[in-house]
Order: C-alpha cells, then structure tokens, then sequence
C-alpha cells in the first residue's frame, strides 16, 4: 500500500517500527497532491520547503507520540506563524501571523507536521471556496471546512483540521464520505483561531476513520487511552420528525437502511422524541450567529466594506440590527434548549439522526444547508459523522451521533463499533470526473 | 412578550428599515434576504413567553459543565 492510503494508525505503526520514514510518508503526500490537486482545489498555502525540512527532521528523531511525522492538514482560519493565514478572505490575503493557533502548537509538540493550509469559505461563513467535491468535482464539497474534508477524502492528507459554528465540520465530511468529529463546545482551545461567533465556534476535524479521531482526541487531550473496539452493543437512540420531514427521501431512505443494519448487528434502537424546545433551534441559532458575527466584524466592517462577500455582509447587516433583548432572549431560550436536550441522553449512549439533509449540492456556489448539524453546535453537545454508503447519485451519506457533554470516548466508541458494522470504505478515492 | 411592532410582517419592514440606515448597504436582493429571515427569527422569539427566572446560557466554557 503507498503510504499515501494509510491512516494515521497505520502510518504511526509503520513509522514506530521503522518501516516508514515521516520523509517518505510526506514525499507520497506530496506526490499525491501534486497528482489530484488540480481537480480537488483544497488547499491555500503549502510550505514545501518547510515541511520538507520539519519532515527530515522528525526522520531522525524517536517517535514519541501516535502523531509523530504524520502531516496534517489546517482550515485557514487557524494561525501559523510564518505560514499566510487568509481566512479566505481578500482582506486577509497576505496576513501571516506571528503565532500558532494552541491547536497547531499541541500538534507540532505532538511531533505532527502543518502539511498546509486548507481551504475555507470566507471567513468560515457560507461565500464559497473554489475547492470541489471529490466523489463528483461538479458538486460542492459543503463548507466551510471545504479543502479539509476534501483533502482527507482524497488521501492528500491523513487528517485536517476545521471548525464549525453551525454544520462546517459535520457537513462537508458526510459530503466528502470521510469522519468529521466536533468535541463538546471549549473542549479543544480555540485560541487563535479566527471568531465567527464566540459562543458556537467549536474546534472540530476529519479523518478517515473513528479510530485516527480518537487518536487525535487523546493527543490533544494528553491522554493515554488506548483504542479497542467496544465489544457490547450500544444503546442508541434514533431521532426522526424534525429530521424525517426535511430529509431528502434518498438520505432518509439510506439513514433507516443503516440502523437497520446496526440493529441487526445487535444494537438497542430506541426512538426518541425531540423536546418542545427544538422548534426554536434554528431561529435560536440565527440570532445569536447573526449578532456574534456582526459584532465579530464591526470594526473591520466598517473599513472593508466591499471586500466582504455577500452572505457575510448580509450576516453582518442583519445582525447589526437585532435588539440586544432579543440576542439574550435567544441566549434564554438556549438554555432552556440545552436542558431539555440533555435529557433525551439520559438512557443511551447516543443520538443518532441523518448528518445531512441532502447529498451535496451540485455547482460549487451553495454549500448545502447546515440545519441537522446546528441544533448541536448550538447545545455544544458532541457529535461526529461517519459515511454510510452512497445515494443513487454515487455522492456519500453520513449518519450523525450526538453525546452527553463531555461524553466524547464513549461517542467515538459507540461511532467506531457501528463504522465497523456498516464497513464503507475507507482509503482515499481519486476525483471523479463526470464526462 | 409583546413588541412595539403588532405583526412579524410590519417588524421585518421596521428591521431592514434599520438595517438600512446603520449599514446602507442593503441594495443587494440576497442582503435583504439575510436581514429578513434575521428579522423573522427576532420576531418568532419574541412571541415566547419567558420566565425572568431563565437565565441566558453562559456557562459554555471550558471545564464547566453545560
């Protein structure tokens, strides 16, 4: 197998046994971007030079963590020091910060390599980024974590790094067919990572399979757990209504094939009924990502005005105008939101509901609709998505868990014992190129 | 709770009004698109009544409890 293929758990085997140099796993990195980047669009920035250099390095050094010598992928609203952060904005184009993002410094201390920066939309908002998807390159790859779900799915890097305020990290990897993971809300600093609004912005990342998260997960966390494959069943709870109604048929149809599968494989399925409260969700959501991000913005707003694209200025208008009674009003109703939530996952491991409405949108200027994913940006509650299969249109489908707060091992247990039942595949795909 | 404003119809009209004379900058169909689906989120909040005892959700934060 070319290294290329092989998942952080793979290559970190192959690197500890020396089977492997971090040199000749970047330079297959290298070559595969070099080979499929002028279809896929996912990157901004990458370094050569540099990571060439940090590889050889880490060539000669001891392995002293799971992530040593592994490249990996970064959204462009993460700050590298020396390395162009553009936030995929005109405004930014040639800012390079002077300090990492605490996430890319506990990677590097971690012996990991910044491979590059990833594309996202403008500001981690919805104007898209030119990155395309790459199960069919004339459908969007969602966003706004475009380039780094679309990086991971085509092997040019193991593992990427994005953010999601309302469905930017969920979204794009159902999109892309890879596992997306968005902790619980602070879990994972966010320090020197670009805002968009404070106080849904959450640290999230793709990979290709359950395990790499949760290796990544006990990195960050500094933790020394070690990855088995939960031997009993889980308890799920299957989530419909909302979700049923506003499901593509095809996406509803795949959703109940797949828990039909893990419930044959010996999972305890239990329909739960969403609380009172969930029909407020999205407008909950909107007032308080509207207003976020105008305050977010306003100083720069007024400067660069027509260097915004139009979904961010539109945000940002919109945003200026909302009463201040009716930004904490929707700050009360979240609480009353996150509590009445917080129950449905008193009497099972997880949540489970479709990671997406739709599969990804054809042309590259919508990055589809974020709606099942902002209900748990907004609780701050966990969740991760792994692919399930593909629809009739041969794009991919994911199948969305939720945890308890904090309750992210036994999420990333519950998600990998059901990876491992349902059995998509998982190694990198070359673009699809529609005639 | 009740508005100053007696329908979400006429309170969309008031918002984009304001959103126009803060940012002048709502030329733009899909601009005016985001300032009235903002505006009908503010209104349908609004119309939920609401304990004072219900405090906003402030405690995301790192290390504590939600």
């Amino acid at each position: 197998m070319k290294p290329y293929m092989m998942s952080i758990s793979e290559a970190s085997k192959a690197i500890q046994n020396d089977k492997l140099t971090p040199l000749e796993l970047l330079e297959s990195l290298l070559d595969r971007i070099d080979s499929v980047e002028s279809y896929i669009h996912a990157w901004v920035t990458i370094d050569k030079d540099r990571v060439i250099k940090e590889a050889k390095i880490a060539s000669k050094q001891e392995a002293l963590s799971s992530l040593h010598g592994i490249p990996i992928g970064v959204k462009d609203i993460y700050y590298t020091a020396g390395i162009r952060t553009s936030m995929g904005s005109p405004i930014f184009k040639d800012f390079i910060p002077d300090s990492d993002a605490d996430i890319v410094k506990q990677i590097r201390a971690a012996g990991a390599l910044v491979l590059g920066k990833t594309e996202t939309t403008e500001f981690a908002l919805h104007d898209p980024a030119p990155t395309t998807n790459p199960w069919n390159i004339l459908h969007s790859p969602g966003g706004s974590s475009s380039g780094s779900a679309a990086a991971v799915a085509t092997g040019m890097c193991p593992a990427a790094f994005g953010s999601q305020t309302g469905g930017s990290v969920i979204r794009p990897a159902s999109y892309c067919g890879v596992v997306g993971f968005k902790p619980t809300y602070n879990l994972l600093s966010k320090a020197n990572v670009y805002p968009l609004s404070w106080s849904l912005d959450h640290v999230g990342y793709m990979t290709r399979t359950v395990e790499d998260a949760f290796l990544l997960l006990r990195t960050l966390l500094m933790d020394n757990k070690e990855w088995s494959l939960r031997k009993r069943p889980p308890k799920i709870g299957v989530l419909s209504e909302y979700f049923k109604e506003n499901a593509n048929p095809m996406v509803w149809d795949s959703y109940e094939k797949a828990i039909m599968k893990i419930s044959g494989k010996g999972a305890d399925i239990t329909e739960i009924n969403l609380p009172k409260s969930f029909k407020y969700v999205h407008d909950v959501h909107r007032v308080i990502m509207s207003v976020e991000t105008a305050a977010v913005h306003e100083d720069l707003f007024k400067d660069k005005k027509p260097q915004y694209g139009e979904y961010i200025r539109g945000y940002i208008s919109s945003g200026l105008s909302v009463p201040a009674t009716a930004y904490l009003r929707a700050q009360r109703l979240r609480s009353i939101i996150i509590n009445e939530m917080k129950h449905l996952l008193k009497d099972c491991d997880c949540l489970v509901c479709p990671s997406t409405v739709d599969t990804a949108p054809r042309g590259l200027e919508w990055t589809g609709s974020p709606a099942f994913n902002a209900p748990w940006s907004l609780t701050g509650f966990p969740s991760i998505t792994i692919p399930i299969g593909l629809a009739e249109n041969k794009l991919p489908i994911g199948l969305q868990f939720i945890g308890e707060p904090y309750g992210e091992w036994n999420l990333l247990k519950v998600s990998g014992w059901c990876e491992e039942k349902i059995d998509f595949q998982k190694r990198p795909i070359d673009p699809v190129i529609p005639d | 709770m009740k508005v100053l404003v007696e329908d979400e119809e006429n309170y969309i009209k008031k918002m984009v009004e304001i959103a126009g004379a803060l940012c002048e900058d709502i030329e733009s169909k899909n601009i005016r698109k985001h300032i009235e689906t903002t505006a009908g989120a503010v209104w349908r909040i609004y119309q939920i009544e609401l304990s004072p005892m219900i405090e906003p959700a402030t405690k995301l934060r790192h290390g504590e409890k939600i």
